[in-house]
């Protein structure tokens, strides 16, 4: 028999009893389009939070301290090995120290970073007012709003161009040598920027300015990859170097590790829903089988072998799995889509972020429709199977 | 192509028996029957003597106990079960008394079914399904479905279907048995042309002695045994080339 004919045979048969067809099909449809659903539904939902985690530039980057070791300390020979580590493209040394910030005697408690403009131009921080400070060397500093409204600055704005008393402890470990005493340093920077982040008062100034004040240790540095691939053999690289490090891929992996479980979840629930629809599937088969049993008879008596009456009842079986995994499919995706586009809208009118609630990856759409053609012959194995065991003469006997 | 001399049809100690429950019942017993080219058999015998078993034997449709049946000199037995189906539809056609449908095709989709079976294209399944159609004059019945006609009307699409392949054999499994008299003879005198005319070999299976006249060889049976066999006249001197392509252009 040819495959046009075996096709355009089985279609006879399913539009023959349209509602029973329209039924089982629809069956299909609703549980491949609900477990497509809640899979775009995870895939969306991770791509939100990773999106908010991380851009691609923050992926490439480590961040290394060097934890509570009394081994190890950041300091110009360490970061020079980080550097001749292959794969790394540039390193940026950064000090944090405890402080205190005066304004005309209003005074609060806070950190202060030591950043060079490299580092600082790589973090790209939120600045709302002022600029970012010019050189390495200028005594300038930019304060995030919170400590601006801490140092009773009504409008933050109004502190740029101002003088800012910093007093600073420096703990042993970031003095040249191991065991000096702490000591507290003062100096008077000029406010450039207000940092638009943060909840806790603190400020950014020129590392080398730090560095003039006897800070010779770096609290911290970050290193940025060449490429997000290379960063976990950096990472491994420096961690047998004996500091510790952290990247914000960990966190991204995961993230993503989470929403697998998640997207599993999700999906164990449309499982359900296939398993439901498989059993409507199988009945719909049977029962096509049991009527067909006196024409299963007569086309075997005309000459009809096993293979081509199993292939009838399988592509019967194909047909409605695929018309339904389709239709379930697009059904989702469009519900997906529209969703989308009114969240969208919604978050444009209220002036937030756009984002995707529902994604459909190339990979869902695939792996639905060969589930829908799995389901297919899951299904009609039996059944097929059956009618091309019926003994001809047997079958012209049925009632 | 098998020598005219060579028996188109040869059951040879034919033997079947079934099981009902643990005990064998014999239905078929030692039976021995050729026929040759050309030929009208018609096989008589009370319900029940295993008739129809005989036929179904011959078509490849029920496995013998023992004993061999030959089409053309080829043993159908040796074969697997697609294999007879593949050999069924090449070289026979068969009529059984209800004609049995593919409901969801309509008329001339039906009659070309062995057609499709065997693989032919779309469009000459339909040409040659429609000559035959023609021939029997069912051209205007063509888009009907077949339950929609008159129990004679189907017996003799039945017979369409049967022929469209151009089988060289054509069993009848009581063809005659649910027409009234007037029908049954019409079929009669279609299966009598084929064999003349058309040069078919012909095997027909029946209880009622009136077709004993059609036939040209009669065979009588009784309690799953050949009581007699009688030649009616000498089968035709026919050659396989004097054989009507029924499914040949007829316009």
């Amino acid at each position: 028999m040819k495959l046009g004919f075996i096709i355009k045979l089985s279609l006879r048969n399913l539009t023959r009893y349209k509602l029973r067809t329209f039924l089982t099909a629809g069956g299909v449809a609703i549980s491949i389009g609900f477990i497509s659903f809640l899979t775009a539904l995870g895939y969306g939902l991770q791509q939100i939070s990773t999106n908010q985690i991380a851009n691609m530039q923050a992926l490439q980057m480590l961040t290394i301290d060097a934890g509570n070791s009394k081994i190890v300390s950041i300091n110009n020979d360490s970061l020079s090995k980080f550097s001749n580590i292959l794969g790394v493209e540039k390193v940026y040394p950064m000090i944090s120290v405890a402080g205190s910030l005066s304004l005309q005697g209003s005074k609060v408690d806070g950190i202060v970073y030591g950043k060079s403009t490299d580092a600082l131009s790589i973090e790209n921080p939120k600045i709302s007012f002022g600029k970012k400070y010019s050189s390495d060397k200028s005594k300038e500093v930019i304060v995030n709003t919170s400590a601006a409204k801490k140092l009773g600055a009504a409008n933050p704005q109004g502190l740029v161009g101002r003088e800012l008393d910093l007093s600073m402890v420096l703990r042993p470990e970031l003095l040249l040598n191991n065991g000096q005493p702490a000591k507290t340093v003062q100096a008077t920077y000029r406010v450039v920027g207000i940092l638009n982040e943060g909840n806790s008062p603190y400020v950014y100034v020129p590392l080398d300015n730090l560095k003039d004040l006897g800070v010779q240790n770096f609290s911290s540095a970050q290193v940025k990859a060449t490429s997000k691939d290379n960063v976990d053999k950096i990472k491994v690289l420096i961690e047998h170097m004996g500091f510790k490090v952290s990247t914000v891929k960990d966190t991204v992996d995961q993230v993503n590790q989470f929403f697998s479980v998640f997207r599993a979840v999700l999906m164990g629930f449309g499982f359900i829903a296939v398993a439901v629809s498989c059993i409507g599937m199988f009945n719909t088969l049977t029962i096509s089988l049991i009527e067909k049993t006196r024409e299963i008879g007569i086309m075997k008596s005309l000459g009809t072998t096993k293979k081509d009456v199993r292939r009838i009842f399988i592509s019967e079986a194909l047909l409605i799995g695929m018309v339904g995994g389709i239709t379930g499919l697009i059904a989702s995706y469009l519900l997906g889509e529209a969703l989308n586009a009114s969240v969208y809208a919604l978050a444009k009118s209220s002036g937030n972020n756009p984002v995707q609630i529902f994604v459909f990856p190339p990979m869902l759409i695939i792996v639905a429709l060969l589930l829908s053609i799995l389901i297919s012959f899951l299904t009609g194995a039996y059944p097929s199977r059956r009618a091309s065991r019926i003994s001809a003469l047997n079958a012209l006997r049925y009632e | 192509m098998a020598k005219l001399n060579t028996p188109t049809l040869e059951v040879k100690n034919l033997k079947k028996s079934f099981l009902v429950g643990k005990e064998a019942i014999p239905v078929l017993k030692e039976l021995n029957l050729k026929v040759g080219f050309g030929e009208f058999v018609v096989i008589l015998g009370p319900s029940g003597c295993g008739k129809s078993t005989l036929l179904n034997t011959i078509l490849g449709l029920e496995q013998p106990t023992e004993g061999q049946v030959l089409v053309r000199g080829k043993d159908i037995y040796t074969m697997d079960e697609d294999g007879r189906a593949t050999f069924r539809r090449q070289k026979f056609g068969v009529v059984y008394q209800q004609p049995n449908w593919v409901r969801s095709l309509n008329v001339i989709e039906n009659v070309a079914f062995p057609l499709n079976i065997a693989g032919v294209s779309h469009g000459e399944a339909m040409k040659r399904a429609r000559n035959i159609l023609y021939l029997f004059k069912f051209d205007n019945y063509a888009k009907y479905y077949p339950m929609e006609l008159s129990g004679g009307q189907q017996q003799k699409l039945s017979m369409c279907r049967a022929l469209v392949s151009n089988p060289w054999i054509i069993m009848a499994d009581e063809p005659t048995g649910n027409l009234d008299t007037v029908t049954a003879e019409d079929l009669m005198y279609d299966l009598k042309v084929l064999n003349s005319e058309s040069k078919r070999t012909i095997v027909m299976v029946t209880h009622n002695p009136a077709y004993e006249r059609y036939a040209t060889k009669l065979v009588y049976m009784e309690d799953g045994k050949i009581k007699r066999i009688m030649q009616r006249e000498k089968p035709m001197e026919v050659k396989q080339e004097d054989v009507v392509d029924l499914t040949e252009e007829v316009f």
